[in-house]
């Protein structure tokens, strides 16, 4: 490294590549969170934080969705009502989970950056959907979509008031609500 | 035309203003704002923006503004930013939602430093401008602060969750700040005569049933003692359910928070102490100064005495150091663009891989299994390099890393176990950090230093 010793090149760019791939953020976040989904689905329905909606929520990972408009897409996660009211459909919501690096943003950037993540996971995984994955293959009408972002250093957001610029998101978007972790 | 950066990479505090209200868009958008910026133009004084943002930048002018919100349109709302090219910051941003929705009228207004609003006319223009845009537009709710004081008040959500903050808004007198328009609700809430009789700068009747307070002549002084006590005074007055006393003493125990500190950091990580306070929002910077102020890093305890060190166990000893070459490089992998200094292997990229590590919250937020297998082996491969190179150490390979040594002096420092350790929790980042036991490694680098071990 040092001393005038001649370099070998240590590694090809499949090995860089891969390093770079294994230490990415944003995959400890996802499975935190479904974690936390998960855990809230067991609690009594009054406790629940995110699912107070559901009688018996199921919560899976990774599921399939389709929609004319943007193909095959993957929810984060995907919550389903296991004992819908009798002939009701079933409750579906959905989650998506973004690690973002907002710290350098003005207010206006700050919510166009949100409100295009808003609108792109309604876009994929909200309103009308067929969820592919198998056993589960229904069409259902997505009643909420949350985006939720990785909070500790990323958030917050430098802004006085992230919660504003929120608002001013969910109000052009709706169906989709934001929070920050 | 640069517009000045306001989130820079150390924050300050600044003024933070908010104004919530309706307008009316008929006849024409126009006309309806021209009032709006006139006020501006005449009132702010030394912060006026220079350059106007809607899908374009232009410099700064009323035709600009109608462009701007007009190429900005999206469904039925529009803004336009509007910023300086020169100090103080400004972060400006006017908000509008349009018919069919109700229209509402929304400004933002962020410059920096606060300290900028320490002369009295200066914020009497402010106060000045509030009034008569409050006069104009109804409002629901407006006030200018402290960024950093309104931030430990708990400002905006004060205790609820966020759907609910967001829902609700300030739909009570959670905190009086420097500047507060109360809209027809608030004021009903609390009694008109009741509002208008609060002991303060400026109490005034605006209008269209809105009141105007000012608690305090200048903004910037918002944290001494007799800025707090008007501040407690009025907030009690408008909320008898609270107690003077206790008021006064949450708002002293703020300013205290917010006091600044002369950083007195133990030397070997006073560097890196020094870099993560700066990224420490600055409402809660003084607090970590203090807290790192009495802090000191545990002594190393990851090394061996030369006799008391297994010797190598390894056949294919240059395959074996090649191995740990790979390993250091993987460290460069992960670091190198954001940490360019990771190509020198010096003591100074030490302290800089621990300030990366430490501002990604590494250990959180990348995948346990990813950090033991391939992180661990990185950070101590890479560690091991630097005493080999910078203090003469020499490698003392073992089949397991956790095992393996590099002699400096008379003791063998283990850089595998201390790179586990280090990366266990955010916390041990700092308590363990690689520059510190690099630091210790070089105290101890010749054998007459040392002394016996377990005293």
């Amino acid at each position: 490294m040092k001393h005038g010793r001649p370099l070998e090149p240590p590694l090809k760019w499949e090995g860089y590549q891969q390093m770079r791939g294994l230490v990415l953020r944003g995959l400890a976040f996802e499975r935190t969170m479904a974690k936390l989904l998960r855990e809230d689905a067991a609690l009594p329905r009054a406790q629940r934080r995110f699912l107070q909606d559901f009688n018996e929520p199921r919560v899976e990972t990774y599921v399939g969705v389709h929609k004319p408009t943007s193909g095959l897409r993957f929810a984060d996660v995907l919550v389903i009502e296991q004992k819908p009211l009798p002939g009701q459909p079933p409750r579906v919501e959905t989650f998506s989970f973004k690690s973002r690096d907002f710290s350098l943003l003005k207010e206006r950037a700050l919510r166009a950056q949100i409100k295009a993540d808003a609108s792109e996971a309604l876009g994929y995984y909200g309103e009308t959907l067929d969820i592919r994955r198998p056993g589960l293959e229904f069409r259902v009408e997505v009643r909420r979509v949350r985006l939720i972002y990785e909070g500790g250093r990323l958030k917050p957001p430098p802004v006085a008031n992230p919660d504003a610029v929120v608002n001013r998101v969910q109000k052009d978007v709706p169906g989709v609500e934001v929070f920050f972790q | 035309m640069k517009v000045l950066e306001f989130h820079g990479s150390r924050s300050e505090d600044y003024l933070w203003f908010t104004f919530k209200g309706v307008f009316d868009p008929q006849p024409t958008l126009e006309r309806e704002l021209e009032p709006l910026l006139q006020t501006l133009e005449a009132h702010a004084d030394g912060w006026m923006p220079d350059v106007v943002e809607g899908k374009r930048r232009r410099k700064y002018a009323r035709s600009a503004i109608w462009k701007a919100l007009e190429e900005s349109r999206d469904g039925n709302s529009t803004d336009v930013g509007l910023y300086r090219t020169m100090w103080p910051a400004l972060d400006m941003t006017l908000w509008l939602w349009l018919p069919v929705r109700t229209p509402e009228l929304e400004l933002t207004i962020n410059v920096k430093p606060l300290s900028f609003f320490a002369e009295a006319q200066r914020c009497r223009h402010f106060v000045e401008m509030v009034c008569a845009w409050a006069s104009r537009y109804p409002v629901t709710h407006a006030s200018a602060h402290s960024s950093d004081d309104a931030q430990l008040a708990g400002a905006p959500r004060f205790g609820r969750e966020q759907q609910t903050s967001i829902r609700d808004g300030f739909d009570k007198i959670y905190e009086v700040f420097w500047l507060n328009v109360f809209g027809p609700k608030l004021v009903e809430s609390v009694g008109r005569e009741r509002m208008l009789s609060t002991p303060a700068h400026r109490v005034e009747a605006l209008p269209n049933g809105s009141i105007l307070l000012v608690t305090w002549p200048t903004a910037a002084d918002f944290a001494s003692d007799a800025a707090r006590e008007a501040q407690a005074r009025a907030h009690v007055h408008l909320r008898p359910d609270l107690d003077y006393d206790t008021v006064l003493r949450a708002l002293r125990e703020r300013s205290a928070a917010l006091a600044p500190l002369e950083p007195r950091f133990h030397p070997d990580v006073a560097p890196l102490l020094s870099r993560v306070v700066d990224r420490i929002p600055s409402h809660e910077r003084q607090r970590r100064i203090a807290g790192f102020n009495a802090w000191r890093p545990p002594e190393p305890e990851e090394w061996l005495p030369v006799d008391a060190a297994p010797p190598s166990d390894v056949v294919e000893t240059e395959r074996t150091l090649a191995q740990y070459s790979l390993h250091a490089e993987h460290l460069v992998v992960i670091l190198h663009t954001e940490v360019p200094s990771v190509f020198q292997a010096t003591p100074e990229s030490l302290t800089d891989a621990d300030f990366y590590f430490w501002k990604e919250d590494f250990p959180k937020t990348r995948l346990r299994e990813v950090l033991d297998e391939h992180v661990v082996p990185a950070v101590g491969a890479y560690l091991g390099q630097v005493l080999v190179h910078h203090l003469g150490g020499r490698w003392i390979p073992r089949k397991k890393l956790m095992e393996t040594g590099v002699q400096v002096g008379s003791r063998v420092w283990l850089p595998f176990v201390r790179a586990h350790r280090y990366l266990s929790s955010c916390e041990s980042l700092l308590d363990y950090s690689l520059i510190q036991f690099y630091r210790e490694a070089e105290r101890h680098r010749a054998p007459d230093t040392e002394e016996p071990r377990g005293e």
